[in-house]
């Protein structure tokens, strides 16, 4: 597997969607790019080896146990998944924390396209934001739902009207 | 010699209330200028050109809004060092003696004042809501009902016809049988409208918030002053697309017709409609130049009304015109109008007014400086109802806005918010952090705990009354200047007892309202809140509703007020004044429908003197 | 009624239209021709939606401009339909051909594909849209359309027929439809279908004259064009019929004022980029997704808002208008579902293919 397929897959589980919802976005290879920009090859590297033997460890804990002790308590890679579920859902960069930068971080050669500050990834990023998804609605100022939706209750994902016969 | 040039009229800002006046009057074959201090989008929806002539259309606000972090109602339009504007970002609470600098207006409080507005072609409206409410009758004579505030020079029938104009070349959608708040038991509020009248558009759809909620307040009252007041939901007059009636059509976007012909739900009327289904001035503008009498000249900022001794009309407008927003390289013009109107904005006029010397012969430029103090409410729903879907606000409570308790305390107007809790925490994306770095959350919890709690979100927005006050005013310093050696707004500004009242007695509806509905209350009013004051020993918040309103206010008298009821300038006989400068009080209802009203009357005023000129 | 398999174009010279005489065969046209419309949109639909995001600004809204006048023509035929005492019938699998497949009019010279956004697309598009005049002995959307005005003459001429009877079901009225296409007005005599057919023609195929001249000026002002990649003027309402404006795209270049059919365009040119496309197979079918559950799913779900959407425009046609409005917030829904397939490379495919909509009706059965 390349790095694309183990980012979808460690993404899939840290967000609960799947990957192809992930590669639906179209915006998951400009995360990856982000993420390998400013997070030290080597982090990312343990962080997807981390995640590859939680999925072929034979243990009786439920796999969100399994995330939970191996990344995300981890004081190194714990922070870099939150990010990445961040940039999912939000489509926002936002700066590694003090202690970790201190810590972990590596000063970016030259001039990379992206600094570890905070920033909305792209325009489309934007608009895949998981959350707008999640939250039942679609994200504000994009993927417009057409005249009306607004009246409709909430839960109605479109019941489909059947008038075949 | 230079020459300069003249033409019938020449306009101050290419706003709502500029494009009105320039298309009325371009469409009577008068020659029009109309001078914007920021940039525009000219007639583009979409950006043109190749990457040596590029030019920017609407489009390009999108890619701003976007890409900005935080996405205030200023955020889709670029900063201009040479037409500076406020933003939300720039308040905080203001220390005593120490002027708050750090944004555009310079704040001496003891509040701050917490409105903004846009200093690009298309003006404010390019945010706006799009609610577009009348005064109630009671409104033009607050003075004489109540003995508070100030009275009109003019009466809600003599607005009627402008009213329907306005509404008309707006685009609004309502139903006048609703808007008449015939079926609430509350004379106050009542509205005439004329038989026989409707509104170009059908009603906009009510979200199912709404309709959830005047399900559940039916038959509510609330007891003020040991009278009753009904609550009653009602839906909201929008300038937004709907379903035409008649033979009506719909305006779309400037630059693509063909978009925007219907509100689509995008859910982003403030700051910025994608598809321009929301009215804003670029479509009046569009239309004012179709009559090919009127030229708009963008980046272009007028700093000086020069006046003749002699006649004393205004005899130039002097402005500086800048061709990068970021250099401060500038050269002087001049012009002539026969006629010269000030459609620059509230704030703006003043400092225009005040830096040329023109016009103050009362004493009230700038003076009076009105908003609507909003105070939010919110919290969860019992059960879902569909936050962040559909315009901005679909319905409100109107039944509060009028009655005896004006005597003591500030009316309001409730407006039910469809997007959660966006204007009160930056939900969502200013509050899933903290469920993942605090809550620890992620996977399929996190995406539960969102589904189940955000679709329950809701806020009220509480739109108080303030009256006109002569210490809440707009001054000039020289001391504080933009980019281009331009006067910076410099604002005195607070809040009276009489809007805490009323912002007390708002709490006390929302409670109940609460109690009512069951909903798990989340209202949290800070001392840090740069809007924060108190009342009775209780805590409220307000925010800026961005309804500028009354620093040259109409009047009767020459000398308590700045323009008469014909919009002109008392000292100046070509000089008019337009926007919502010129309205002596507040109110209860958003400002722009009255404020367009107006304007067209001001434009029919100016028309008639041109004859005589 | 459909031919599926992949077969090339074949001029059929003496494939002649029967003319029509009974209200029956008049319906069954305009069924047919509702058919018809509606066929195009999956091909141009599919094309326009691999077009990545804020790329080709120019091809995407001339795309989107012809599918909104696509569904003016579907509700153009379906009004006269309906005011002639039919029931459209949009709800059944047979509605929609499956792909490749020619259109419905007999037509039988030309194989319509899904593509993606392609210099192939765009031929097919032209294709679709050719002016009857250069199809001198084949039939044309244009001759269909003129049979079916020929019908509604000869039958409004025919004293025992009611040809416009009372009481029949609503019509879409102008307020139900926006965005672009034209102004729906309501069907009530042979003048008002005859206008109503009249506007499809002439935004499909060009005004439909008899002296044609290859070498007269097209239709455009002064100022057409003159600005190269002014996509504001581009969005200008032109007389340019589809056949033009798609021929543009396909030669990358604008029609000015003075151009003519023969001169084609000689205006500046206009940026296309057909890399900036998700490189979805062509005529996607359930087949490709066999062996990948997740992408069926997504599949299925676009097939199910694409069911939905038929079923509220059967019933918008049927009596109740007013299903119009939530039918849109259905074609948002199939858009973004479409972008979310065409999004997903197909695992394993050796030409590195996306995947794509398959267009399917699902039976009630089916569910």
């Amino acid at each position: 597997m390349d790095w694309l397929d183990e980012f979808y897959h460690l993404s899939s589980a840290l967000t609960d969607y799947k990957v192809v919802q992930l590669k639906g976005t179209g915006v998951g290879e400009e995360y990856l790019d982000v993420l390998s920009t400013i997070i030290p090859q080597d982090i990312l590297s343990e962080l997807f080896d981390c995640y590859r033997s939680l999925k072929v460890q034979n243990s009786s804990k439920p796999k969100e146990q399994l995330i939970r002790d191996a990344i995300l308590c981890d004081a190194k890679l714990g922070p870099v998944a939150r990010n990445i579920i961040k940039m999912w859902y939000l489509s926002i960069w936002y700066q590694m924390p003090d202690d970790w930068r201190q810590q972990f971080g590596k000063p970016n050669q030259g001039s990379p396209k992206y600094q570890d500050v905070q920033f909305v990834v792209s325009r489309n990023a934007y608009i895949q934001g998981l959350v707008w998804e999640a939250l039942g609605s679609h994200p504000m100022g994009a993927k417009q739902p057409g005249y009306g939706t607004w009246s409709d209750k909430p839960t109605d994902k479109g019941s489909v009207i059947s008038t075949a016969s | 010699m230079n020459t300069v040039d003249e033409f019938d009229v020449v306009i101050v800002g290419a706003g709502i209330s500029g494009a009105i006046m320039a298309e009325q009057l371009g469409a009577k074959g008068k020659r029009v200028l109309v001078l914007e201090a920021g940039s525009g989008t000219g007639d583009r929806f979409w950006s043109s050109g190749g990457a040596n002539s590029k030019r920017d259309g609407y489009e390009s606000y999108m890619d701003t809004f976007f890409t900005a972090l935080a996405k205030i109602p200023n955020a889709p339009y670029p900063d201009n060092p040479n037409a500076p504007q406020p933003l939300v970002t720039d308040l905080e609470p203001i220390t005593p003696n120490q002027p708050l600098t750090n944004g555009y207006f310079v704040q001496k409080g003891p509040l701050p004042f917490a409105s903004t507005y846009t200093r690009a072609e298309g003006g404010t409206t390019l945010h706006w809501l799009g609610t577009c409410l009348r005064m109630l009758p009671e409104d033009f004579h607050i003075k004489t009902e109540f003995g508070r505030g100030l009275d009109w020079p003019i009466n809600y029938h003599d607005l009627e016809k402008w009213y329907q104009v306005a509404e008309k070349n707006i685009g609004v959608s309502a139903n006048a049988d609703e808007q008449n708040y015939h079926q609430i038991d509350n004379p106050s509020v009542q509205i005439p409208y004329q038989d026989g009248y409707d509104y170009p558009m059908e009603k906009i759809p009510q979200s199912y918030l709404d309709r959830h909620m005047a399900k559940g307040l039916q038959g509510m009252t609330v007891n003020f002053d040991g009278k009753t007041y009904p609550i009653d939901v009602v839906s909201t007059p929008q300038g937004r697309n709907g379903m035409p009636r008649g033979s009506y059509r719909p305006v779309g976007a400037v630059g693509d017709p063909d978009l925007g012909q219907r509100c689509a739900g995008n859910s982003n009327c403030v700051p910025i409609c994608p598809i321009q289904a929301k009215y804003n001035a670029l479509k009046t503008l569009m239309q004012a130049q179709k009559t090919h009498h009127v030229e708009i000249r963008t980046q272009c900022v007028a700093y000086d009304l020069e006046v003749d001794p002699v006649t004393n009309h205004i005899s130039k407008v002097h402005y500086k015109q800048y061709s990068d927003p970021n250099s401060s390289d500038h050269v002087c013009k001049a012009v002539r109008g026969k006629v010269v109107v000030l459609a620059a904005h509230a704030v703006e006029n003043a400092k225009l007014m005040l830096a040329s010397g023109v016009g103050n012969s009362s004493d009230q430029v700038g003076r009076n400086l009105m908003d609507h103090p909003t105070m939010l409410t919110w919290g969860l729903m019992p059960s879902p109802i569909g936050a962040f879907r559909g315009p901005g606000s679909t319905s409100g409570i109107p039944s509060l806005r009028g009655g005896d308790f004006r005597k003591n305390r500030a009316a309001f107007r409730i407006e039910i918010g469809n997007w959660g809790w966006s204007w009160p925490e930056g939900a969502p994306i200013g509050t899933v952090p903290d469920l993942i770095d605090q809550k620890n959350l992620f996977g399929k919890q996190l995406k539960d705990t969102i589904a189940s709690v955000y679709p329950r979100m809701f806020r009220f927005g509480f739109l108080v009354e303030q009256l006109p006050d002569p210490n809440n005013r707009v001054t000039i310093d020289p001391n504080y200047r933009d980019q281009l050696g331009n006067y910076r707004p410099v604002i005195d500004y607070d809040v009276s007892d009489y809007s805490r009242a009323g912002m007390a007695a708002a709490k006390h509806v929302s409670d109940m309202i609460f109690q009512r509905l069951g909903v798990e209350g989340y209202t949290e009013y800070n001392p840090s809140d740069p809007g924060y004051v108190t009342y009775q020993g209780q805590g409220y918040t307000y925010n800026g509703a961005g309804h500028l309103v009354g620093t040259h206010i109409m009047g009767a008298d020459s000398k308590t007020s700045v323009v008469n009821r014909e919009q002109r300038s008392w000292d100046h006989p070509n000089l008019y004044l337009v926007g919502c400068g010129n309205m002596p009080t507040i109110s209860t209802s958003n400002p722009t429908l009255t404020m367009a009203a107006l304007t067209y009357w001001a434009a029919d005023n100016v028309y008639k003197a041109l004859a005589d000129m | 009624m459909y031919i599926n398999e992949e077969c090339k174009p074949i001029k059929v010279a003496n494939n002649k239209l029967t003319p029509i005489t009974t209200v029956q065969e008049l319906h069954h046209n305009l069924q047919l021709a509702i058919e018809l419309e509606f066929a195009t949109l999956p091909t141009y639909l599919s094309a326009l939606y691999t077009i990545k995001e804020n790329t080709n600004v120019c091809a995407y809204n001339v795309i989107r401009s012809v599918v909104m006048e696509e569904m003016f023509h579907l509700t153009n035929a379906a009004n006269v339909l309906i005011a002639t005492g039919g029931k459209p019938a949009l709800n059944n699998p047979e509605f929609i051909p499956s792909f490749p497949t020619k259109l419905p009019d007999k037509e039988e010279w030309f194989t319509v594909n899904l593509r993606k956004f392609s210099p192939e697309a765009l031929a097919t598009f032209k294709y679709i849209e050719e002016p009857a005049e250069l199809a001198h002995g084949l039939i044309t959307i244009g001759e269909f359309y003129e049979n079916i005005i020929h019908g509604l003459v000869h039958l409004n001429s025919d004293s025992c027929v009611d040809l416009f009877p009372s009481g029949t079901c609503p019509q879409i009225e102008h307020k139900y439809y926006y965005g672009g296409g034209g102004i729906i007005s309501k069907v009530t005599d042979l003048d008002s279908a005859t206008f109503a057919l009249n506007a499809i023609v002439v935004q499909g195929e060009g005004m439909p004259t008899s002296d044609w001249d290859p070498d007269k000026p097209l239709p455009l002002e002064e100022m057409t064009g003159i600005w190269s990649g002014d996509h504001p003027l581009f969005m200008q309402p032109r007389e340019l019929a589809h056949y033009y404006r798609f021929d543009e795209l396909a030669k990358g270049r604008r029609y000015i004022c003075g151009d003519t059919h023969n001169s084609g365009p000689t205006g500046p040119e206009i940026p296309i980029d057909y890399s900036a496309v998700y490189n979805m197979i062509t005529n996607p079918c359930s087949k490709d997704y066999e062996n990948f559950s997740e992408l069926r799913e997504l599949n299925h779900e676009f097939n199910r808002i694409f069911t939905e959407l038929l079923n509220q425009l059967h019933q918008a046609f049927n009596g109740k208008p007013e299903t119009l409005e939530p039918a849109v917030g259905t074609m948002f829904r199939l858009k973004y579902a479409a972008q979310e397939l065409m999004r997903n490379p197909i695992p394993d495919s050796p030409q590195e293919f996306y995947a794509g909509p398959t267009w399917e009706y699902i039976s009630a059965s089916g569910w």
